[in-house]
C-alpha cells in the first residue's frame, strides 16, 4: 500500500485513485498527524510526502518516521511546490529516497517513479 | 547655540512639531505618538552627533559621494534603515517617508532660527553638516524601504506560485485520470467535480489578486450599491460556514434595523474573508461570533475569534499582504484557495463604501475585527461606483 500525505485532498485523492490505476493498493490523508497513525496500522511499502502543511511540515513527519525503529524502513518520496534547495537537502539528509516537484514531472512519469520505488504490488498489498 | 547642540536640546520639541505633520500624511492619522517618533528622536540625536564631530575639506568631499564613513554615521545608518522599515510596516509609501524628512529638516531649522541665535560665521557651516546627515539619513532610509518592499515582493510572489500551483496540479492530475475512468460514470462525475472545484478555486485566486494590482494602483475597487438587509446576507453566511465546519461553534447575532445602499457581492466576499479568517486563526475551544449592530448613520459588522492574539507590532501590517509575506510566512498557514488577501480586501471593501475596518486583538478580550458601513456608500476620491446614475453620467 502506498500512502499520499498532502494537505490539498484533491491532489491526495486524484494521485490515489491514478496509483491505483497502475495496480497498487494507495490511501490518502491530509496531515502529518492522521499520517504517523496510519503508518502504525497499515505498514505501507512507501510514502508519497507533501512538504508544506498546517501544524506539521513534511519534514518533521519525515523526521518522526525515520527516528522511529518500527517505521524508519519504510521509504518516503518527498511531492512538493516547495523548490528551495536548502528543503531539498534537509529532505535527502533526513532520509527521502527521492524529491519530486509538483509541476515539474509529467503524472506518467510521476506515477512511474512512485511504483518504482515501492516495488511490484503484492497480492493484498 | 550652534545647530548640534540647538537639536540636542530641543529634541522633544523638534518631535512635537514634526508629529504634527507625520501624523497629517494619510496612514500616520490613527497612530499613537511612540509609534510615530520612535526611530525620529534616534535619527535627529545622531545627526547632531555627526555634526559635531570633525570634519575637513577632504572628509567633506568624501561624504558628499557617500564614501566616507566616520563611526558617528553607523547609528544614523541604523536609526535610519529602522525608521524606514517601520514606516514601510506601518503604510507609508515612499513619498510620505521622504515627505517626513522634508518636515523633519523644516521643523528643525525653523525652531532654531525662532531661537534667535545671534549671527554666527559657522551658520553656514552648520547648515551644510546638518542637510548632509539629514542626505545621507535619507538615502539609507530609502534605500532600506525599497530593499524590503523587493524582499516582500519576491516572497509574495513566491507564495502565489506555490498556492497556484496546488489547484493546477490537481486539475492537471485529475485531467490526466479521465481517460482511465471514462467508463466509470461515478468516477468520472467525481473527476468533472474535482476540476471545477480547483478551477473554482483558481478563478478566485486570480480574482483577489486582479483586485489587489487594482486598488494598490489607486483605481479603487468598483462597487454597486443597492438596497441591501445585511441581517439576511449574514444569515445566509452563517448557514454556509456552519454546514462548511459542522465541528465548530459558529455565532449569528444582528441587532437593529441592518438595511442600507451597499454592493451585496462586495460585503459578503468581506465579511466572508473574516469569518475565514477567523476560523483560521482562532482556537477550536472559542467560538467564532459574527455580529451585526444597527446605529442610525451606520452599520457594524463584527467578527471575534479567541486563540492566540495577533502580537501588537503586527497589528498595522495584517492588511497589506505585500508587508507581511515579508515575515515570511510559511505559504500552507494560507487556507486553502486563499493568496492571504482576505484581509486586505476586506478592507478595501471597506473604504470603498466609504467606511472603514479596525482591529483589536488582546490574550483576554480575543480577536475581534469591526467594519463600520456607513448606510449610504459615500465614495473616495476615485472611487468607481457602477451604480445606474453614475453609469448614465459616464
Amino acid at each position: 500500500m502506498i500512502l499520499i500525505v498532502d494537505d490539498q485532498k484533491d491532489i491526495g485523492k486524484a494521485l490515489e485513485r491514478l496509483l491505483r490505476y497502475a495496480g497498487h493498493e494507495a490511501d490518502s490523508v491530509t496531515s502529518g498527524a492522521e499520517a504517523l497513525a496510519m503508518l502504525h496500522i497499515r505498514k505501507p511499502s512507501l510514502v508519497v510526502l507533501d512538504v508544506n502543511m498546517p501544524e506539521m511540515d513534511g519534514l518533521t513527519v519525515l523526521k518522526l518516521i525515520k527516528g522511529h525503529t518500527e517505521l524508519n524502513h519504510v521509504p518516503v518520496v518527498m511531492y512538493s511546490s516547495d523548490t528551495q534547495s536548502k528543503t531539498m537537502t534537509e529532505a535527502k539528509r533526513l532520509g527521502a529516497v527521492d524529491f519530486l516537484v509538483k509541476g515539474t514531472i509529467g503524472f506518467d512519469k510521476l506515477v512511474a517513479r512512485i511504483c518504482e520505488l515501492a516495488g511490484e504490488p503484492k497480492v493484498g498489498d | 547655540m550652534r545647530l548640534a547642540d540647538f537639536i540636542l536640546s530641543n529634541v522633544e520639541s523638534i518631535l512635537a512639531e514634526w508629529d504634527v505633520f507625520a501624523r497629517s500624511i494619510g496612514a500616520g492619522e490613527h497612530l499613537d505618538q511612540l509609534a510615530l517618533r520612535d526611530h525620529a528622536g534616534q535619527i535627529l540625536q545622531a545627526a547632531a552627533q555627526d555634526m559635531k564631530s570633525p570634519q575637513t575639506a577632504a572628509g567633506r568631499a568624501k561624504k558628499s559621494k557617500g564614501l566616507d564613513h566616520p563611526q558617528e554615521d553607523d547609528a544614523l545608518d541604523e536609526a535610519s534603515k529602522l525608521h524606514a522599515v517601520d514606516r514601510l510596516g506601518l503604510g507609508f509609501d515612499m513619498l510620505e517617508v521622504v515627505s517626513e524628512y522634508r518636515a523633519l529638516r523644516a521643523s528643525v531649522l525653523r525652531l532654531w532660527h525662532e531661537s534667535a541665535p545671534g549671527p554666527d560665521d559657522r551658520d553656514v557651516d552648520d547648515l551644510t553638516r546638518f542637510n548632509e546627515s539629514i542626505d545621507q539619513s535619507i538615502t539609507k532610509a530609502v534605500a532600506s524601504y525599497t530593499s524590503r518592499v523587493d524582499q516582500a515582493r519576491d516572497m509574495f510572489l513566491a507564495i502565489l506560485g506555490h498556492d497556484l500551483r496546488n489547484p493546477l496540479n490537481s486539475i492537471g492530475m485529475t485531467a490526466h485520470l479521465v481517460p482511465l475512468v471514462c467508463k466509470d460514470p461515478a468516477e468520472a462525475i467525481a473527476c468533472g467535480e474535482q476540476i471545477s472545484r480547483n478551477v473554482w478555486v483558481m478563478e478566485r485566486m486570480i480574482a483577489d489578486l486582479l483586485d489587489y494590482t487594482r486598488t494598490r494602483l489607486g483605481a479603487g475597487m468598483p462597487v454597486r450599491p443597492t438596497s441591501l438587509d445585511l441581517g439576511s446576507l449574514a444569515r445566509e453566511l452563517f448557514e454556509e460556514f456552519r454546514t462548511a465546519h459542522p465541528k465548530l461553534d459558529i455565532q449569528l447575532r444582528t441587532d437593529g434595523d441592518l438595511n442600507g445602499q451597499w454592493d451585496s457581492d462586495r460585503v459578503r466576499q468581506a465579511i466572508s474573508n473574516l469569518l475565514g479568517n477567523a476560523i483560521q486563526h482562532g482556537s477550536a475551544d472559542f467560538p467564532v461570533t459574527l455580529s451585526l449592530r444597527g446605529e442610525e448613520s451606520d452599520v457594524f459588522i463584527n467578527v471575534h475569534n479567541g486563540g492566540d492574539p495577533i502580537p501588537p507590532g503586527e497589528l498595522q501590517k495584517i492588511f497589506d499582504p505585500l508587508i507581511r509575506g515579508s515575515s515570511a510566512e510559511h505559504p500552507a498557514k494560507n487556507r486553502p484557495g486563499s493568496i492571504g488577501m482576505g484581509l486586505y480586501i476586506a478592507r478595501e471593501v471597506a473604504k470603498s463604501h466609504g467606511g472603514r475596518i479596525d482591529v483589536t486583538s488582546t490574550e483576554r478580550e480575543g480577536t475581534m475585527f469591526t467594519i463600520r458601513l456607513p448606510r449610504e456608500t459615500a465614495p473616495q476620491d476615485g472611487q468607481p461606483i457602477l451604480d445606474a446614475e453614475h453609469i448614465e453620467k459616464m
